[in-house]
């Protein structure tokens, strides 16, 4: 009886505790918004609007803009909030995360290959730097696959698409939306494995240890991975075998 | 249909006109085979064709390494009658080099078609990307994709090399590093700037060098644009 008392007051604990946080991140207006582009297109998008001095924007670069960056949608334009335009911010990690956990090249079983449109690149926009037109709500279902970004997880609505475009590209000839490329190759500035470290350390001091085997019951299954293959990915990306086996040979 | 790169190893008796007759490349846009060996000569002593000669050549040289077999004559007229891609329905005694499924022989084809649909063209370059990550013959298949894309429509070149960069697919074969960097000076700025990226991020060294030389030439028509890409990345 005492048992299942207990049990009922921490569940109650429990569901108190994902509503602050529901409450916080649905009130506390997002600072910059992470979004998650086909790597080869932002980077000739972005060489072309820094190096561009020309305006009004072409109508070519606006569409290009409009097909890779925005999606060629006027709603469910998923981003994730990030507190800084760093690009080791957490939030840009579990967005990268977020983002791209889920595609099968990612999973310990099929190795550490990824095939090409699993590759991804970011921005950072600030929120000023969104057009007029352009709203966004909390949207924590939206996130899939990978719980810890769900509360970053916000969508966006445009109801003019060529005045975003023209925004994002003020905004990158300005310098006041950042960039990253994130592949494996030396010469992209990010790579997948920092973000998945940062990541994996941002989760270790939200959930405590984490262990794919038994995973924290505040971890909750996506839509096509469970909590256990979400930690096990993350931990397969991050590449952290490696440091176990020198601590064990140490 | 399926067709297959062969290497003849037992002429004997076949007759080349004939078997250069059967010599196609993924369908009729990459080489389109002369009728007699007049008309050879001139393909292959033409400039424009020099290239994809040469990669003939190369290949032949690679696999008879790979495969040590004795030494092979790469005269001019000999070429018809040593790199056969054929039906595989054909009698021809002849060693299997590549195989192209149906299915990849289809995305070939697609992207060789004048598509506005970028969407499509991802998709089926994605497709030819993940088969060439799949295969263990990684040199052959870099030597098709170097034929490939100097053959492309140019909206369907740029997003090869996009995809083929965004697979970080390190080039290991010169007849694409060339290629790549001959498309450095393409007159079309998407081209132009994928082919940089795709140089500087998977070409290693040379590929570096080759960027370097080029831009130092003076000749890009989208030279600023070039140095962009080498900015952001390097």
């Amino acid at each position: 009886m005492l048992a299942k008392l207990y049990a009922n007051r921490w569940i109650h604990y429990h569901h108190c505790f994902w509503y602050a946080r529901w409450i916080r991140y649905s009130f506390s207006a997002p600072k910059n918004f992470v979004r998650l582009c086909n790597s080869t297109e932002l980077i000739e998008i972005i060489n072309e609007a820094r190096l561009s001095s020309h305006q009004p924007w072409e109508q070519e670069l606006i569409e290009r803009t409009i097909k890779y960056i925005i999606g060629e949608k006027t709603s469910g334009i998923s981003v994730y909030n990030a507190d800084t335009r760093d690009v080791f911010d957490p939030g840009h990690a579990l967005a990268v995360i977020a983002g791209t956990i889920s595609q099968e090249d990612f999973r310990v079983a099929r190795g550490k290959k990824r095939k090409s449109h699993c590759s991804k690149s970011s921005l950072i926009i600030p929120v000023s730097c969104l057009s007029e037109s352009t709203s966004y709500k909390f949207t924590p279902a939206g996130n899939l696959n990978f719980h810890p970004a769900s509360e970053r997880h916000f969508d966006l609505s445009v109801s003019d698409p060529v005045e975003l475009a023209k925004s994002i590209l003020n905004g990158i000839s300005q310098g006041s939306i950042a960039w990253s490329f994130m592949g494996n190759s030396k010469k992209m500035q990010g790579s997948y494995r920092f973000q998945a470290l940062i990541a994996y350390s941002h989760c270790l001091t939200i959930f405590g240890e984490i262990d794919h085997i038994k995973p924290p019951s505040k971890w909750i299954n996506g839509k096509d991975l469970n909590a256990s293959e979400q930690i096990e990915t993350l931990k397969h990306l991050t590449d952290s075998a490696s440091f176990y086996s020198s601590t064990d040979i140490s | 249909m399926n067709y297959s790169r062969r290497l003849s190893q037992n002429q004997s008796g076949s007759n080349p006109s004939s078997q250069w007759n059967t010599l196609t490349f993924v369908g009729d846009q990459l080489f389109k085979p002369p009728t007699d060996i007049q008309d050879k000569q001139e393909y292959f002593s033409s400039p424009q064709n020099n290239f994809k000669a040469l990669t003939l050549i190369r290949v032949l040289r690679a696999w008879n390494e790979q495969q040590k077999t004795t030494q092979l004559n790469l005269g001019r007229e000999k070429i018809p009658q040593m790199l056969m891609l054929q039906n595989q329905t054909s009698s021809f005694p002849n060693q299997q080099v590549v195989q192209l499924s149906d299915e990849v022989q289809e995305h070939f084809r697609n992207l060789h078609k004048k598509l506005d649909d970028e969407k499509s063209l991802y998709e089926n370059a994605q497709a030819i990307v993940a088969w060439i990550e799949e295969t263990e013959q990684e040199y052959e298949c870099q030597t098709i994709i170097a034929a490939l894309l100097e053959s492309l429509p140019v909206l369907s070149s740029h997003i090869l090399l996009a995809t083929l960069n965004n697979a970080e697919i390190l080039i290991v074969n010169f007849d694409l590093l060339n290629v790549v960097s001959y498309l450095l000076g393409s007159e079309n700025k998407r081209v132009a700037q994928s082919a940089a990226t795709y140089l500087l991020v998977c070409g290693g060294e040379l590929g570096e060098r080759l960027f370097q030389a080029k831009l130092d030439s003076g000749t890009l028509p989208h030279s600023p644009l070039i140095q962009g890409i080498s900015k952001l990345l390097c």
